[in-house]
Parts: C-alpha cells; structure tokens; sequence
C-alpha cells in the first residue's frame, strides 16, 4: 500500500510538473458567448471622473513616440483620462495580446496587421489565423455603426478591419516591407544610384564589399526582419503573381526547387555573400544604429522604421528602394500591407471612452500627425503625410500591392525548412544553420513541403 | 520518540497538520494535472471566450501523424541531450566543487560558496542575458578575445552549438544549487569516521571511495532525480537564449510553451493552441516517467549487486 501511494505520489508530482507550462486560462463554457456581437452604444459624453487607459503595443520606437504624443493630445482635449502603455517585444507580442485578453486587462489593443493571411479556396490544412480567433471570442467591439468611419477609406475598412461584413477596428495605414533603406552618402561617395535591376544591385554590393564597405546590414537575432522582410522583398520582386506562385505550389505546378525557384535561390545566397558578419546575432532594435553609424550601406527593413532613422540623427541623408527583381523589365514596386490596427477590447468597462479615443483618431486634425509620425501610408482620404520620406516613395508606389507574406499560408505542421514563407534561408551554414548550399536547401523544403501537403490531405 | 508523539497528539491532529500542504498539492498540482490531460483531447485555445469541444484523439494524431517527423525526432533528441548533458556535467561539477569547498584546506569557503550559488538567485532571465551578451559576436567582452584567434563567439546562434551553449547555461544556472545539497550532505557525515579511516592508514582517495561517496549517494541520488525532472521541464534558458526559433534548440517542454502560448509565431499568425500544447504536456509526463523510472532501475540494480 505505502508502495502504491509512493508511486501514486511521485506520479503525481511529475505529472504536476509536466504539464505547469500548458495550464489553460478559465475554461468558458462552449456556449458561454455570442462570437463576434460585441457592440456598445455611446454615450452622449463619457463621464468626467478620472480614467485610466490601458493600451498594449509592441517595441517599435516610431510607433511608441506616435503613440505617446496621439495620448497626450486625447488627454489634453480630456483632461481627466490618461493611458498606461505597456509594450513588449514584436516576437513576444501576440502572447501579450492573448495574456491580457484572456485576463480581461486592457482597454485598446494595437495589431501588427490588418485582418489577413486568411486560407485560400487552395490551401488546406492551415490553422486559423488568430485575429479571427479573437473576433469569434468576442474580444473586439463591433463598431460597425459608428459614424467616424465614414471618414476612412472605404478600401482600407472593407479589406484591413472587416469580418462577415462587420468592422472590428480602424487601420492607421500602408507600410511597405519588400526592399531596404540605404545610406545616400556612401552611395555618391561610390558612385552609386538606387538599383533598378538585379544586375544593378550586384555590381553596387560587389563594389562596396571589394571597397571593404559591408553592404547589407539586418536584424537577424530577430528571425523576422530576415525571413519575413528579406524574404517577402525578394520573392515579390521576382515573381510578377505571387498568388500564383502560392497556387502553384499548393497545386504541384510550381516547385520550390524547380529551375525558376532555384534562380531566386541562387539570388537569396548572394546576398547572404553580401550581409554583414554575424548579422544573425544582431538586434532589430540595434539595426538602425548600426546603419546611422555606417557598419553597413543599406539595411534590411520596412518603411515603418524611418522615424527611428531620423530620430537617431535627423541629418542623415537616407533613402528606400524595393529589392530589384526584374519582373517584366520593370522597375521594382513597392509591395506591404496594412499595418497597425487598434481595436478595443470588448469587454473594457471605459467602453466610451475607447470609442471616443476612436473618434479623436478618426478626425483628420488629430491623425494626420499621427499617421505622418508613423511614416505609414494614410488610409484616409484627404489626408497627406507630412513626413518627406514618405512623399519620397510616390513613383515607387504606383503598383502598390500586398507582399509575399500575405499570399503564401502553410500547411498545419510543414517541416521546419518549409515553414512560414519557404524560403528559409537562415538554415544555410554561412547565417548558422547546417545545410551547406542553396540546392540542399531547396531540396529540403520542397520535400517537407510536400511532405506537409500530403498530412493535410 | 515515536511514543511521545503518540502520547501528545491524536491521530486526527497529525492530519490536520498535513492539511494546507495537501490542500496545496490538490488545487495546485494534482487537479490542473488531471486537467491538462482531458484538455488533451480537447480544441481549447485559451483565449477567454472562444468556443471549444471536445475533439477525441485528434491532437494526438496530429502529433504523431501531422508533423514532420525529422523535427519530431530532433525535437526528442534535443530533450534527451539536454537532460543527459545538464544530469551528467551539473552533478559532477557540483560533486567536485562541494567536496573542494568542504574541506578545511580552503580559505573563505563562506565566500566561494556565495559566489558559485548566486546565479540560482539571479534566475534564469538574468543568467540568459548575461551569456548572452558576454557571448555576443558583435560586442560581447568574448568575441574580441577569440576574436584575436580568429575565432567566432556566436555561439548562440549557430544551430551547431547553440544547445551545447543551452546546456551551459543551464549548468551555470542551476550547479549551485545541487552543491549546496551535497555539501549539507557531506556535513552530515560523522568525523569520527575519518577519523576511525586514518587510525587505519586510509589513503585521501580510499576515504572518498568507502566513506565520503557511500554516505553521499542517497543525497546525490536526490541530486540526479532533481536535475533529470528539472532538465526535462526547463525551458526558459532556450527561450532567452536563441528563442527557440531555429529547430536546433527545441525541446519537448519549450514546445508545450510554444503551442501553449503561441511563442514565437512571430508575425503571430497562429492563435494560442492549449488543447494541442496540453497534449504535448503529455508526452513530456511519458517522457520525464520513463526516465526517472529508467534512472530508479538502474540505481535499484546497482544496489542489488552491491
């Protein structure tokens, strides 16, 4: 018996153990809400006693410093409000998010992104994306009825904030993310203008790296600003319809080491060639420095970081240029998405004054300095930023459409060389990882790739 | 002894004592356990409000049918090389230094003992943080000394070496607190025995070999079951470390935080799976079972030949 009690115990402990990182927040009922129905009439005007806001975003200086100085003009026009901003990293992100929803504390809520990535007619066996989650929960108010919208770009609601025909948040804008900032004044002390072609832009990264000058810098401890930035910029520069291409490869038409895949390949090592070393120990937050400093010619990342460019030096004399691809012959364009979204929680008990923080922000006096200080393009009409490097973008913003990142879905459980958006090129030896060529590489993801289709069958 | 306890409290006091603790091990360890194992079977996301259901054994066929199984593989062997690694190097280091700092031979014994057991009170944030900035290759205090070697210090990094340097951490972390247990155990070795050793002529390695290391086992045993348990749910060097991004890293208990918690999806386009990362939970239980069951044979069969 005391054996039995002994085994039951230690059983016990290390089952207790064992499962102390997966303990699931209250368990609500399976009809314990109505998904998505969350509306609130306002108030006429909110009430005057003193409140406090609570916001979460994520470490981004340019949006924090936009943020910040949007709050206190909110509470100068109401002085009895005022905000406590909590931020966390962009990796640790979506789990603040779902920590403070699932304990019920905050009030507005910042997204990375519109309401998108969402599967395809083609695509099977993918998991649902979490904004539709949180939507389905009941955690973002339904404002559809609420007049401010009206002022918005209709576009930019229908296809950024909207679910079933219901509108759950406000997008503050464009970015793009497919191509890299550089450094203006090593270009004419070199002789170099912004590359139009692929040819082009090896003949400046070969130049500046015989010059002794390190072309590319990237925030690589992040994973991202490389797999997600870099990636989308190339792909999207080389393949003219990236849902197509997407199609393709769910479909088996197109493979990821077919002879057109493995030119882009063959693109992706040369510039790892051209990446600063240990590029993959550096910091996204460090990025900019490095690049203000002049440790590299250009830097991988996307039009949101200027403000932390300028905020550095407000002298430096900066450019962006999309990655060159050569699609028919054509300049790159700019290619993105709708970034930040705010969205109020449903179940915050300042309800009217989240709307009214949404009211403030829909008036065209309060978010033009808003948007211009995120360096996003504006998503309402008649609103122009006043940011010079935005305005700087216009040719390059003709064709504007959605980057790589947002055609391209996996299936649930793919392989780790074809995760995320394929093209993992962070496994190659020369960034740390342990296959030697591109080749291999290839090899590799399209045989987890397949291998992924096949389970979602 | 036993008789003035009897004598001095009735049976239904001695049950009353052990109460809080089992109160405590019922809600706080017992009940979520046996929760985490229906919630296996379950859809639940964790997000307050989303429906969920029951879904049979379908997160079970996902884990082992819907994945890829090299990732799988090198997800057990990381788990398995991180206990073995952490068990092995920690208890030996932490048996060397405990008997180097019990002897008397040693000046400011009270100091070193500090010095070694501090980072178990810095905390795993902490201690990742200063590796990883120490180690940092572009400018970390260690790249510019190997880098006069030529060297490279991005260890953390590299999927070659970045569970090696875990492990490491991990060591660093945790080695003071399995020494502190062995030298309570060495002191409570009774002198008289050495002493009854060198009125025989035993030798300094003889004493270790019949007195020291016999007296010791059953606190190093407490030691290697601590650090095999301990090893197999730590996750949290890995995820301050190299964040668990690159497969190299991966280990059973990091991935139950990953699904649980929806770590590092980046761009966060997954939504918390609790039901999924509850039946990892699972599989980490089996896995920490086998282990220490695999351990308490050998040490039993080790016992019986003795």
């Amino acid at each position: 018996m005391k054996r039995l009690l002994a085994i039951l115990t230690i059983l016990a402990l290390m089952l207790g153990m064992a499962a102390c990182g997966a303990e699931p927040a209250p368990s609500p009922s399976p009809s314990a809400s109505q998904p998505g129905t969350s509306s609130h009439a306002p108030s006429a005007e909110p009430s005057a006693d003193p409140v406090t806001l609570k916001l979460i975003t994520w470490v981004q200086q340019t949006n924090e410093t936009a943020i910040a100085n949007l709050n206190a003009a909110f509470s100068a026009k109401y002085p009895n409000v005022d905000f406590v901003v909590d931020t966390v990293g962009a990796n640790d992100y979506p789990t603040l998010l779902n920590t403070r929803i699932s304990a019920g504390d905050v009030d507005l809520i910042t997204n990375l992104s519109a309401f998108d990535t969402y599967p395809q007619d083609f695509t099977r066996g993918v998991e649902k994306p979490a904004w539709e989650t949180f939507i389905l929960a009941g955690a973002y108010l339904d404002i559809t009825d609420q007049p401010f919208l009206a002022n918005w770009d209709q576009g930019m609601i229908k296809n950024a904030v909207s679910y079933k025909g219901k509108v759950y948040g406000l997008d503050m804008g464009g970015v793009a993310y497919n191509g890299m900032f550089y450094n203006k004044t090593i270009f004419e002390e070199n002789g170099y203008k912004e590359p139009g072609t692929w040819a082009e832009f090896e003949e400046i990264c070969n130049g500046l790296l015989a010059k002794g000058i390190y072309p590319i810098t990237v925030g690589g401890a992040d994973a991202w600003p490389l797999t997600s930035v870099g990636v989308s910029g190339m792909v999207g520069a080389f393949e003219e319809d990236l849902d197509g291409y997407a199609k393709g490869l769910w479909e088996g038409t197109r493979k990821l080491n077919d002879d057109r895949s493995m030119i882009l390949w063959g693109r992706f090592e040369q510039l790892v060639s051209w990446l600063e070393p240990n590029v993959m120990s550096i910091a996204y937050g460090d990025c900019p420095g490095r690049f203000v400093t002049g440790k590299a010619a250009m830097m991988i990342d996307g039009t949101w970081n200027a403000g932390a460019i300028e905020d550095l030096d407000p002298n430096f004399k900066y450019g962006y240029f999309p990655f060159p691809g050569d699609v028919d012959g054509k300049p790159s364009q700019l290619q993105g998405k709708y970034d930040m979204q705010f969205n109020i929680y449903a179940d915050s008990p300042n309800l009217d004054w989240c709307l009214k923080y949404f009211e403030f922000l829909s008036q065209k006096e309060n978010y033009e300095p808003f948007v211009s200080a995120l360096g996003f393009f504006p998503t309402m009409p008649g609103v122009t930023s006043s940011s010079e490097f935005v305005n700087s973008l216009a040719d390059k913003n003709v064709r504007f459409k959605p980057s790589w990142e947002k055609h391209i879905i996996a299936p649930k459980g793919v392989g780790q060389y074809a995760a995320g958006q394929l093209f993992n090129i962070n496994h190659l030896k020369a960034l740390g990882g342990t296959v030697d060529t591109v080749k291999e590489l290839a090899d590799l993801a399209q045989a987890d790739w397949d291998a992924g289709l096949a389970a979602a069958q | 002894m036993q008789q003035t306890v009897k004598a001095s409290f009735p049976k239904w006091a001695l049950l009353l004592g052990i109460l809080p603790a089992l109160f405590l091990q019922i809600t706080m360890g017992i009940i979520p356990s046996i929760t985490t194992f229906i919630l296996s079977f379950t859809d639940i996301s964790g997000v307050k409000g989303v429906p969920w259901k029951f879904i049979g054994l379908a997160n079970y066929k996902e884990f082992f049918f819907q994945q890829s199984t090299r990732d799988l593989l090198a997800v057990l062997r990381n788990s398995l090389v991180f206990c073995i690694g952490v068990t092995v190097i920690q208890n030996l280091i932490a048996l060397f230094i405990a008997l180097a700092l019990n002897s008397k031979l040693v000046k400011g014994r009270g100091f070193y003992r500090s010095v070694i057991f501090l980072p178990v009170v810095l905390g795993v944030l902490v201690t990742s943080y200063v590796w990883l900035n120490t180690l940092n290759p572009m400018e970390g205090p260690v790249a510019k000394l190997i880098g006069l070697f030529g060297l490279n210090s991005g260890f953390f990094t590299s999927a070659s070496s970045a569970l090696a340097w875990c492990i490491f951490t991990q060591i660093w972390m945790a080695m003071g607190y399995s020494m502190v247990i062995n030298l309570a155990g060495l002191q409570s070795i009774p002198n008289e025995l050495y002493e009854a050793g060198e009125i025989d002529g035993t030798t300094g390695m003889q004493k270790f070999k019949y007195i020291t290391f016999p007296l010791l086992w059953p606190t190093i045993n407490v030691n290697i079951m601590l650090a095999i348990i301990g090893s197999l749910q730590s996750y949290q060097v890995i995820l301050f470390t190299t964040g668990g991004r690159n497969m190299a890293t991966q280990t059973l208990s990091a991935r139950v935080v990953f699904f649980a918690f929806n770590i590092n999806s980046g761009s966060g386009a997954g939504a918390m799976r609790q039901g999924y990362g509850a039946t990892w939970a699972m599989i980490l239980f089996i896995f920490i079972f086998a282990a220490t069951l695999i351990y308490q044979r050998a040490v039993k069969r080790r016992e019986e030949i003795q």
